[in-house]
């Protein structure tokens, strides 16, 4: 049992907690999910554990031991494997896993029975004599985790492992987790998806430091049980315009679209007809079962109402003050190709990164690219962005070449970067001015510019601070407005919102919406599957090549079955990765 | 069976050795890095100033004068070209073309006929202040050597010594042929050495900090003496690798003399690589951003060695501040040791002050970097 006794963590020079007077009970034999948002304070409190970390209050009682004073002890007994898998590339993966095995003291006679127990169950003995390096994400994943259950310890800590690899991988990390932990394990499992969280027994949903709730998840969801409904018949455009309206409702906790339906909650319990009549002129509604992140959505904005704390991002970035604008846009024509990839291909080396990859993005559309980390999605879209030089083939934005005129076409999209490529010692305002004048932007427009953006993404009060200290989800307000001060025609956004607050990822589609429904095209990267969901298109990138494209609905329709009457789009990607693993195993 | 000590330190040490042979940059450090400095030092950079233009403004025409000229046109260290007058020689000198300029005036062979000695003027470039030096030794030389031999030809009375020339035999000792490669090797082999010992040692362990790895080893069993003998066994051992060949390079490829014993050779060398590993540990545990991590061991090991090893730079020559600084680094002591087991032999006093002071250096690092350690994070 692990026991958190008013743990507070603050971290020298910081302002505001790391982790604020953290009360919670573990216990063994189930996998507790320690979930929220970046600078949520889940790292510390896990690194706390381990005695990496001295809590600056408070104490943390592990199987009786204390964190800070018995450290060896604990350790003794850990399992840990921090963010980045914590391998050595240089190894082989049975090399990294008799490093382990030493470091952990495991006996020599049951180091064979292990080693072939954990390469069996992670499927890679055919890869024992391969360097770490030279492992894909979801190996190394693997790796990792029997690196830190090589002695089947009691108590085994997983900072983040399901970051960026794909959904198939997931899972098996997922049955691994399950299958190798025994009856008296404590499995801490990080995690930000918050559909991930829904598979813990057990959830600490921790936020800005604070807990929010601790308990098993469905009895999160349960709080806003016969509150949410899909409804349907809407198209894609009205679509946006219904979720924009609803989310500035005050009887709606929140809105989103969700393939062909918007789905809804609402602040109390309702019935379908009344949500039918009240809301959506007598379209069908009907209630569905309420997910994880609801459940957290409810408390974030319940509590932004009790407490009305005009410098808390979460809560500001969803507040109404900062509602998008009114459309001014006016007609354009849906069918104009704006974007297009022609059998782009990128090689580097022996490498085939990516392999002639074709989609075309419409005015007013969003097109997601959806895979795992080193699939080629990033790849591709650097090609678009004119960042890459494709190896062959081409790429055009409103009609100019990106291998004859890149700086065209480059000037004809906005961009927005993974880590937001905001100057984190320019102000706020100077960071708009800098991107105004990259754009060729002449002085008077500018300002006027500059002005607008400064109003429309609620930045002013923060026009003055360095852009490196803005919270999260202003820093994405800026990257928004700095991509978008030139008006371009197409919207670039490589994973967004990866680490925001759901809240703050709400907000941030709206705007999205707002660009799409002025007539730009979004082309999104994203391996958030619900994300995903807000997209017109998607294209399934795995291993370099397109293996999907097609409407949310249309993917999901693909993998419905008798089995799974109701396929979630990660269904979808798991069956496709696994058509495409088998194709690959037949033609090997 | 091994204690669980034990087996987790030869665990770390195994791993370090097995990634430093597949890590191409480690190899680039450890062994072709080595090499490379060893042949610029032993090659291309000499001290020794051979062909130097210089021209000649002869005045005078009389036989004495020609003969004058002949003793610079003769030697190997001078290519002299000859000038008519005055004015054309210091043109070509004004113009770079020559580095000094020998003028001799017209009373030349007259004054020597008066049983005199004569004058002559030299004018030097000073813009290369080293060369400069040598050039006016080797002119003053070339002058001694002039007058010796017009005094054996016409009687060792006929001619006065110059006001302001005294005779001075000189004999060079230890470096018979005053090859500055001869020293020169030696001293680069510090620079190696604090290069392998400092440099190579911060960045694998910066390394771990950015890949996470080191995270994850904390959080084992392993113990803070682990941590700094896993680190510093390897790399120590590497640098002794590094040692014996410099050793062999410098004895068989530059002919250096190797006059002292190989215990002396080694002992320095573990002392010294003792204090080097101990400053990069130490960099290393204070900071863990490989950009700042290796700037901070190239302006704290490399430069200063560089700059105090005594092997380019005079240190008595230097103002007293940096005089007393000098007495901070180890390289001061462990270059004079390795130029005294090069060339001088065993001179046991001189290498145990010296081990000594490297000793308490390496000590004083050591302990910072026990001090310094954290099983933690922060």
């Amino acid at each position: 049992m692990i026991r958190f006794e008013e743990t507070t963590k603050i971290f020298k020079g910081a302002t505001r907690p790391a982790l604020d007077a953290l009360t919670a009970t573990i216990q063994p034999g189930k996998i507790t999910g320690v979930v929220g948002p970046d600078g949520a304070g889940k790292t510390t409190a896990l690194r706390m554990i381990a005695g990496l970390l001295k809590p600056t209050s408070g104490r943390i009682e592990v199987f009786g031991y204390d964190a800070t004073r018995d450290t060896r002890t604990i350790r003794s007994f850990l399992g840990y494997m921090p963010q980045k898998f914590g391998l050595y590339e240089d190894l082989s993966v049975l090399e990294n896993l008799t490093l382990y095995a030493k470091l952990r003291n495991l006996p020599r006679s049951q180091r064979r029975s292990q080693f072939d127990k954990l390469l069996g169950f992670t499927g890679l003995e055919r890869f024992q004599n391969r360097l770490a390096r030279r492992l894909s994400g979801g190996m190394k994943q693997k790796l990792g985790l029997a690196c830190a259950f090589v002695t089947t310890p009691r108590l085994l800590i997983l900072d983040e492992p399901g970051v960026g690899v794909d959904p198939l991988s997931r899972r098996e990390l997922w049955r691994m987790a399950r299958e190798l932990s025994g009856p008296e394990t404590i499995v801490l499992w990080s995690t930000s998806y918050m559909d991930e969280a829904g598979l813990c027994d057990e959830t600490l949903l921790l936020n800005e430091g604070r807990l929010l709730f601790a308990g098993k998840p469905q009895d999160l969801s349960a709080r806003v049980r016969n509150r949410v409904f899909r409804i349907r018949g809407y198209s894609a455009l009205e679509r946006r315009r219904v979720v924009t309206n609803l989310s500035k409702n005050a009887e709606v906790v929140d809105a989103t679209i969700q393939g062909d339906a918007i789905r809804v909650s609402f602040r109390s319990a309702l019935s379908p007809e009344e949500v039918s009549n009240r809301f959506f002129n007598g379209r069908e509604a009907t209630s569905t079962d309420p997910c994880f992140e609801d459940g957290f959505i409810d408390i974030l904005r319940s509590s932004a109402s009790l407490r009305a704390e005009p410098h808390s991002h979460a809560v500001g970035a969803g507040s109404s003050s900062s509602a998008p604008r009114v459309v001014v846009g006016g007609r354009f024509d849906r069918d104009e190709v704006v974007v297009e990839a022609r059998k782009l291909t990128k090689r580097f080396g022996a490498f085939t990164a990516a392999s002639e990859i074709e989609f075309s993005i419409k005015r007013g559309e969003i097109f997601g690219l959806l895979g795992p980390n080193g699939a080629g999605k990033s790849t591709s879209f650097k090609m678009l962005c004119g960042l890459l030089k494709p190896t062959s083939g081409d790429g055009f934005v409103s009609g100019a070449s990106l291998r004859r005129s890149s700086s065209e076409a480059r000037k004809r999209l906005g961009y927005m970067a993974q880590k937001f490529s905001l100057y984190p010692n320019l102000t706020a305002e100077q960071n708009l001015e800098f991107y105004g004048g990259v754009y060729g932007l002449d002085f008077r427009e500018r300002r006027r510019k500059i002005e607008l953006a400064l109003d429309e993404y609620d930045l002013r009060r923060y026009s003055g601070v360095a852009s490196g200290s803005l919270p999260l989800g202003y820093k994405q307000r800026l990257a928004l407005a700095t991509a978008t001060l030139h008006s371009p025609v197409a919207l670039f956004l490589d994973e967004p919102t990866s680490g925001v607050d759901p809240l703050a990822r709400r907000e941030f589609w709206r705007r999205v919406d707002q660009f799409a429904s002025e007539g730009v095209a979004v082309l999104v990267t994203t391996h958030f599957m619900d994300e995903a969901e807000y997209c017109d298109q998607i294209a399934l990138i795995l291993g370099g090549k397109k293996i999907a494209q097609g409407t949310p609905e249309a993917l999901k329709e693909r993998a419905r079955s008798r089995e799974l009457p109701n396929p979630t789009l990660e269904d979808a990607f798991i069956q496709l990765i696994q058509k495409g693993r088998e194709t690959d195993d037949a033609i090997a | 069976m091994l204690s669980p000590k034990f087996e987790r330190l030869l665990a770390l040490i195994q791993k370090e050795w097995l990634q430093v042979f597949r890590d191409p940059s480690a190899l680039l450090v450890a062994f072709v890095l080595p090499i490379i400095m060893l042949f610029i030092f032993g090659f291309g950079l000499s001290f020794d100033a051979k062909h130097v233009k210089i021209g000649i403004a002869l005045e005078d025409r009389g036989s004495s004068a020609r003969a004058f000229w002949n003793t610079f046109d003769a030697t190997e260290y001078f290519d002299a070209a000859f000038y008519g007058n005055r004015s054309d020689a210091e043109q070509a000198l004004a113009d770079g073309d020559v580095r000094a300029v020998i003028i001799v005036p017209n009373d030349f062979s007259e004054t020597l006929e008066r049983g005199e000695a004569p004058s002559a003027q030299a004018l030097i470039d000073g813009t290369e202040a080293n060369l400069s030096v040598i050039v006016e030794a080797y002119a003053l030389g070339a002058y001694a050597k002039f007058l010796t031999r017009e005094r054996m030809e016409r009687g060792s009375s006929a001619i006065a010594p110059a006001a302001g020339i005294i005779n001075v035999e000189t004999q060079m000792r230890y470096n018979e042929s005053r090859m500055t490669r001869n020293s020169l090797v030696p001293g680069s082999i510090v620079l190696i050495l604090a290069m392998i010992g400092t440099l190579l040692t911060t960045l694998v362990v910066a390394r771990e900090w950015e890949r996470g790895t080191m995270e994850a080893t904390l959080a084992t069993a392993v113990g803070k003496f682990e941590m700094i003998l896993g680190k510093l066994i390897p790399y120590f051992l590497l640098g002794l690798g590094a040692a014996t060949l410099c050793a062999v390079v410098a004895k068989y490829a530059f002919h250096v003399p190797f006059r002292g014993s190989l215990t002396a050779y080694y002992l320095t060398a573990s002392v010294f690589l003792l204090a080097a590993t101990g400053q990069g540990l130490l960099i290393s545990t204070v900071c863990r951003d490989q950009t700042i991590a290796s700037s901070i061991a190239l302006l704290s090991s490399f430069l200063p060695n560089f700059i105090f090893s005594g092997v380019l730079f005079e240190i008595d020559a230097m103002p007293l501040v940096l005089r007393a600084l000098s007495y901070l680094f180890p390289a001061r002591y462990y270059a004079s040791s390795l130029q005294t087991i090069f060339m001088v032999g065993d001179a046991w006093t001189f290498l145990v002050k010296n081990m000594a002071a490297i000793g308490a250096l390496a000590s004083i690092l050591l302990v910072a970097t026990v001090v310094k350690t954290r099983s933690r994070l922060e």
